[in-house]
């Protein structure tokens, strides 16, 4: 069987703000820099997927693009475009929605929505032109 | 909460610098048959990207691989202090004998920086020296 690779390109809004509550201000401006300050920012965010899989021998596709749009739609754009990560990642001890952590959690939208034999293979996202993050899942 | 797996973040910086591809053993005509334009007299120069990717394991406090603040500052002080702005040939440690080709550059950055990336769980990834839009050299450091 032939693998091939498909990378598909989205993109959203969101603002988010890193700041950890149960540590003093000092702490977080030294952490977090700018990206601790009060009002919080924002970021357009390029998402880009990556699935894996055997072209299909009628289709001649690993995946119909329009059904990857459609689940990254339901499962990622909506819930988070132009939304606040911080109300959508944040809880209890966990960490600020950083690129990090919100590359985890598109993950976990999205892993088990592809259908096999198709699958994701990798998520990158571009926080701004300097600052690109890759995520190939749980090891 | 923990983060399964390892994510792998990738900064980019720029350099401006000067060079010249030259082997002082050969003769000109050698030179300028292996190296072409880039053998010419006076050096040229180029707006160089650098990227840098490191790989780890999500700090459970930070949400960081780890902090951008740190890697400027290594990038700064081991990259672009060294090359920005240079003559590469003349003024830069290391390139007195050594062609100045991206593939040479990209050898020498990872071993600069390196030493001051790997500490604990996080480790240098992977090195991409962009010379122009049209040609970069990556490098993963020495196989296993």
């Amino acid at each position: 069987m032939n693998t091939v690779y498909i990378g598909r390109l989205y993109r959203f809004n969101a603002g988010h703000r890193l700041y950890r509550p149960d540590r003093d201000a000092e702490w977080n401006l030294k952490v977090f820099g700018k990206c601790s300050y009060e009002g919080g920012h924002g970021h357009n965010y390029d998402l880009e997927v990556v699935i894996r899989g055997n072209p299909d021998p009628v289709t001649g596709q690993v995946i119909s693009p329009e059904l990857l749009d459609s689940i990254v739609r339901d499962k990622v754009i909506e819930p988070i475009d132009h939304r606040n990560l911080n109300e959508i990642l944040e809880s209890g001890s966990a960490p600020p929605p950083t690129t990090e952590v919100l590359i985890a959690d598109i993950w976990s939208r999205l892993a088990d929505s592809i259908p096999p034999p198709a699958s994701l293979q990798l998520l990158r996202i571009l926080e701004t032109e300097k600052n690109l993050f890759e995520y190939s899942g749980p090891a | 909460m923990s983060i399964p797996g390892t994510v792998e973040i990738t900064r980019k910086v720029r350099f401006c610098a000067a060079h010249r591809y030259h082997r002082e053993d050969w003769t000109a005509e050698k030179n300028r048959e292996v190296f072409g334009a880039c053998n010419n007299p006076h050096g040229h120069g180029h707006n160089y990207e650098l990227e840098v990717t490191l790989r780890g394991p999500v700090d459970p406090i930070t949400g960081m691989v780890i902090n951008l603040r740190r890697v400027d500052e290594i990038l700064q002080e081991q990259v672009v202090s060294r090359f920005d702005h240079r003559n590469i040939n003349k003024e830069v440690e290391g390139f007195e004998s050594v062609v100045p080709t991206t593939e040479n550059l990209a050898i020498h950055i990872w071993k600069l920086i390196e030493p001051g990336f790997n500490r604990e769980a996080v480790r240098l990834s992977r090195v991409r020296l962009r010379e122009d839009a049209f040609l970069y050299a990556e490098y993963c450091g020495e196989e296993d």
